[in-house]
């Protein structure tokens, strides 16, 4: 059977648990030429970074069980090891200085997106820019 | 054991305001670094004063006023000198900036030079790569 991947289709990981957002993303992402696979929670996540490759990630910070201090959507990133690990956008509603700190020293995001000034089509750039850093983490392990 | 690491490391501030860089070197030669100062990002690139384990530390207004500065420093050396930029406060957009542009980390601006040694110190005694 062939997949997406074997397609060459970039394929990226929507960590989120409000459908709105998960369509508003889909809408985009699918607009630009992309797949979306959609993880509502962070066992799924974890689940399908383990088991597939993906180009990207969205995640957003607080999930249904969110706890504080935790940014929670991208714990799922550290199941993964670095070198495979996709690179990551946060796009949130709970935007503040110390989580996107964080978000970028701890978790090397590639960027973080506030949903309350939403625009396509700097979601579709920072993708590119996720994409790139993907595939250089990768072809490191490689070579 | 921190001192001696921290001998080895080139620390590199860059700052507009010539007060605050003079008293900063006198702060930082006194506990045994060896820190070079530049008020502007231009000067500091032409000063070529990247090292492997060079430390920067730059206030975000030099870093705008630089344009790419952070990736032309990065540029001069393969090695990646680790890059801290200094606000005057913190923001998402303003850290988003900061980290876009390729800073290792961004701080609030220490409010005097003991807290720029605690800075200092605490990034030279961490392992180099990022």
């Amino acid at each position: 059977m062939k997949t997406d991947r074997d397609n060459e289709r970039v394929v990226i990981l929507h960590i989120e648990d409000d459908p709105d957002w998960l369509r508003i993303v889909q809408r985009s992402c699918e607009g630009a030429g992309f797949l979306v696979r959609r993880a509502t929670n962070l066992a799924k996540a974890a689940s399908l970074l383990d088991s597939e490759e993906f180009d990207a990630v969205i995640a957003d910070i607080r999930l249904k069980d969110w706890q504080e201090e935790n940014i929670e959507g991208l714990e799922a990133l550290h199941t993964v090891p670095k070198e495979r690990r996709p690179a990551a956008i946060v796009l949130s509603g709970f935007v503040d200085a110390a989580n996107t700190r964080l978000a970028f020293k701890t978790f090397e995001v590639i960027d973080v997106l506030n949903k309350s000034s939403f625009e396509s089509r700097e979601l579709i750039l920072s993708i590119k820019t996720a994409m790139r850093e993907t595939h250089k983490r990768r072809s490191r392990k490689d070579s | 054991m921190t001192l001696a690491v921290a001998h080895e490391t080139s620390i590199v501030i860059i700052d507009p305001d010539k007060v605050w860089l003079d008293s900063s070197w006198t702060y930082l030669s006194k506990l045994g670094y060896k820190p070079r100062c530049f008020l502007d990002v231009e000067s500091a690139i032409r000063g070529n004063p990247f090292e492997p384990q060079t430390l920067v530390i730059a206030s975000y207004d030099s870093f705008r006023k630089g344009g790419n500065s952070v990736r032309r420093m990065r540029l001069t050396d393969k090695t990646t000198p680790k890059i801290i930029l200094l606000l005057d406060s913190m923001s998402p957009s303003l850290i988003r900036s900061c980290f876009k542009a390729g800073a290792s980390d961004c701080l609030l601006r220490p409010s005097d030079q003991r807290g720029l040694a605690n800075l200092v110190e605490s990034w030279v005694s961490l392992p180099v790569s990022r």
